[in-house]
């Protein structure tokens, strides 16, 4: 018979099957914030009051210990993975409040200093992701431990709540036991703590050893499951068929220097330690940064659970679209990791949601979400700076076949932001510089961001998660000159040999009728490469991908008529932000938008192919509810003229 | 969040808004001209926002809807004062003042930190086993005379000596 709490998280999870689908980014949320030193409400939409769940806490910008607080226990007391100590009492200085879209939490220092950086971790308990709960020790061998995962546990953590002692972990792709957390020591301790016997999907098993390890009489503990979902039995997201929590192994090979893990979707958060060896316990996530500098390096920021280290970076491990990459540079050696799948994976339903468009004194990009894709100038002459959370302060021009550049230190970090991107003043040169920043976050149907190297066989695919057939791709070379290939399915069908390039105005004509696509269309998992253009052999490169979402954006193509016209993208309060170019002859790649203007009377016209200042002397186009209103600018010729009497164009909307 | 004007009262109201008042209405994911019409709306189209011309104590604040060239309904924004004269209190001057004055303070900490961590950066050049270069000695002089900068507090990049 179950037990009362396993019934009630049993009755739960039947609730939840029977209503919304679950999304990564209800149970799961990386949440940065800089502490106050008064009272701070973290807002992550993970409902803890009613759910469950742990907040694990660590200070970024200094040494400070860790400090978990979860629900079982209750609101005010902590422990930190970095100390054997019992738990402590906060006071009301600590996490003091459980909400239902977060936390609130007082002044205490570890958590809330003024000024100091913070990283939030924060787990809801569900079904096939997480639980934990508290039990008291019984002094007995072979102790069975319920728990409401339903699906057998991938890690287990179990630390002494009222008292000193190791945090016992068990993983299972661990030959022995790690004691523990707090230590960079090797999985050195038998399976008989846990009583020699693997966890089950209800149960696991403890043994009480010499009185040292848990289940001691009398003692007190608390106990965090992680599941293990493989091949969609973690029964997630819309189809009910996705996973979102992996834990595994791999070893060590002198003969691939970076090692490639598969887990199946692209993570966002990643616990990884040496079994067999000392290592510390590294955490990476894609909120602090972990981005892809070069073909073997990165600087993804480091925080250690055994160590009160603020962060570094200086790990190699960045993430792919199937799992991560992880530079090693011992051989033959033994390693374990829990990953986290990235969010969102609910389909945007607002714009707003996944689009920002701001004017900027400096280039403070206020959004509400976390971007993926910055797209950013000045409004007088400047290049186009393309900076994206996968390559961080890397950057690349729209304007210019230029290889990527290093914006420097003073930029890192840049996607590190809850609420967009915040560029310093000093990249402009000035506090007082007017710029423009398009901000994009990456969701399913709506947009992507792929990095990958180059093997320069023809035939090649890339896996992307866009989820649905990408409408138009762009495509930059990273460590090497190359035009900005773009592919558009509007022109001529979507045929591949129809590239066009962001760095220029030529036509498809002009521009070669290229095909850097080996002549296969994009599915909604892969694109195709050829042997050369966007696939030479060991060069870095990185998509952006972007589709039709109903209400949402539009990947389009019209007939300009030389006077005026309505393009109808199936939008309700118009298009914020209009991208048009001119693929039958010689045309800018035109950006509209309506921070700088998109208005009944003259617009701002800029061009994403040259570095020209902002020209707000024609009316080019209008609003209009169901998309834009697109007018005949300049003579027919001219590559501004963003409607030409019998010219072909593309364009991208969005709402 | 989209907003749409009530064609008979001027109401401005959101999307939620609708469907509350409207239960018993199937609406689709995406409204349209018929959707308009069916709830006697007109939709509202993003304005530009004010971002030039706008006086240090002055704030953009949004005012309502404006009908644009073409119809279309649109934001409204203007540029409004931060301050205004209270009876019996303070004026507006007297405001802007106090205002001004705790901008300059919070500058003022703010450059202060920065230099003494810039300072601490260096302090490492002082030991007594090394002897600082005369570059290294301006370096740290800047930084100290920082507060006498004709921008201070209101320090740009460029105020800063470049870090050796």
């Amino acid at each position: 018979m179950a037990s009362p709490r396993v019934k009630q998280t049993l009755m739960a999870a039947a609730g939840a099957a029977g209503g919304d689908p679950l999304n990564v980014e209800d149970l799961f949320s990386t949440f940065l914030y800089t502490g106050n030193g008064g009272t701070q409400s973290i807002v992550n939409n993970i409902d803890l009051s009613g759910e469950g769940g742990l907040v694990w806490i660590k200070k970024r910008s200094s040494s400070d210990y860790h400090a978990l607080y979860d629900t079982e226990r209750g609101v005010q007391k902590y422990l930190s993975t970095n100390l054997t100590d019992q738990e402590y009492s906060s006071g009301v200085q600590g996490l003091n409040t459980f909400n239902n879209n977060g936390f609130t939490m007082g002044t205490e220092g570890s958590i809330n200093n003024s000024s100091s950086t913070y990283t939030s971790w924060t787990f809801r308990k569900a079904p096939k992701f997480f639980d934990c709960f508290t039990f008291s020790g019984d002094g007995q061998d072979g102790r069975q431990i319920a728990h409401s995962l339903g699906q057998t546990p991938g890690m287990i953590i179990i630390k002494r709540t009222d008292g000193s002692q190791d945090w016992y972990v068990w993983h299972k792709s661990s030959t022995n036991v790690f004691s523990g957390l707090n230590t960079s020591n090797a999985a050195g301790i038998s399976q008989i703590v846990f009583g020699n016997t693997a966890p089950t999907s209800t149960h696991f098993t403890l043994d009480h050893i010499n009185h040292v390890y848990p289940n001691h009489s009398g003692q007190s503990y608390v106990a965090y499951l992680f599941a293990d979902n493989n091949n969609g039995d973690g029964g997630f997201g819309e189809t009910g068929d996705q996973d979102i929590i992996k834990c595994g192994g791999f070893t060590s090979s002198s003969s691939i220097e970076m090692q490639s893990i598969t887990l199946g979707f692209e993570p966002q958060w990643v616990l990884l330690k040496q079994a067999d060896g000392t290592s510390d316990w590294m955490i990476i996530d894609t909120m602090r940064g972990a981005p892809i500098v070069t073909v073997y390096t990165g600087d993804s920021q480091r925080l250690r659970a055994n160590l009160d280290n603020g962060e570094s970076a200086d790990t190699v491990l960045h993430p792919t679209a199937t799992g991560f990459n992880y530079r090693i540079d011992d051989t033959s050696s033994q390693y374990i990791y829990m990953a986290i799948r990235r969010g969102p994976m609910a389909i945007p339903t607002s714009g707003t949601d996944v689009f920002y468009v701001q004017k900027s004194t400096g280039a403070d990009y206020t959004a509400t979400f976390p971007a993926d894709l910055l797209i950013s100038t000045r409004t007088s002459s400047a290049p186009n700076y393309v900076f994206s959370r996968l390559t961080d302060r890397k950057y690349l021009l729209t304007n210019a076949t230029d290889a990527e550049a290093d914006a420097g230190s003073g930029l890192s970090g840049l996607f590190a932001d809850q609420t967009g991107v915040n560029i310093s003043p000093n990249w402009w040169g000035s506090s007082t510089t007017n710029t423009v920043g398009w901000l994009w976050r990456r969701a399913p149907s709506y947009f992507d961001v792929v990095c990958y190297i180059g093997n320069g066989t023809s035939g090649r695919t890339v896996t992307h998660n866009l989820g649905v057939v990408p409408e138009m791709m762009w495509v930059f070379r990273r460590s090497d000159t190359a035009n900005r290939y773009v592919y558009h399915a509007g022109v001529n069908n979507g045929a591949t040999n129809t590239t066009i390039s962001l760095d220029t105005t030529l036509s498809v004509s002009d521009f070669g009728n290229f095909d850097f696509m080996n002549g296969t269309q994009p599915t909604s998992s892969v694109f195709s490469l050829s042997h050369t253009a966007a696939n030479v052999n060991n060069t870095t490169y990185i998509a952006f991908l972007f589709a039709t979402l109903a209400g949402i954006s539009k990947v389009g193509t019209f007939t300009g008529n030389g006077s005026s016209q309505n393009i109808d993208c199936g939008f309700s309060n118009g298009a914020r932000f209009v991208l048009v170019k001119a693929t039958s002859q010689a045309g800018s790649w035109l950006i509209f938008d309506t921070a700088r203007g998109l208005v009944s009377g003259n617009d701002s016209a800029m061009g994403f192919d040259n570095n020209l200042a902002e020209a707000a002397v024609t009316d080019y186009i209008d609003p209009h509810s169901s998309g834009f209103t697109i007018n005949s600018a300049h003579s027919a010729s001219d590559t501004y003229n963003p409607n030409s009497n019998n010219v072909s164009y593309i364009f991208y909307a969005i709402a | 969040m989209a907003e749409y004007r009530d064609r008979t009262s001027g109401e401005i109201k959101t999307k939620d808004q609708l469907k509350q008042e409207n239960p018993n209405m199937s609406m689709p994911k995406v409204w349209n001209e018929l959707s308009f019409d069916a709830l006697n709306v007109d939709p509202v189209l993003a304005g530009k926002k004010p971002t030039e011309g706008i006086g240090q104590y002055q704030s953009v604040s949004r005012n309502g809807v404006v009908q644009d060239a073409n119809s279309n309904w649109v934001e409204a924004w203007e540029i409004r004062d931060m301050f205004a004269d209270i009876d019996g209190g303070q004026t507006k001057e007297e405001q802007e003042a106090e205002y001004q004055t705790r901008l300059d303070t919070e500058a003022a900490t703010r450059n202060r930190n920065q230099r003494d961590n810039l300072i601490a950066k260096t302090d490492w050049w002082a030991s007594s086993d090394l002897t600082m270069t005369s570059e290294q000695t301006a370096y740290r002089q800047s930084l100290r005379d920082i507060t006498t900068h004709s921008n201070w507090p209101h320090l740009e990049n460029s105020d800063w000596p470049t870090e050796l």
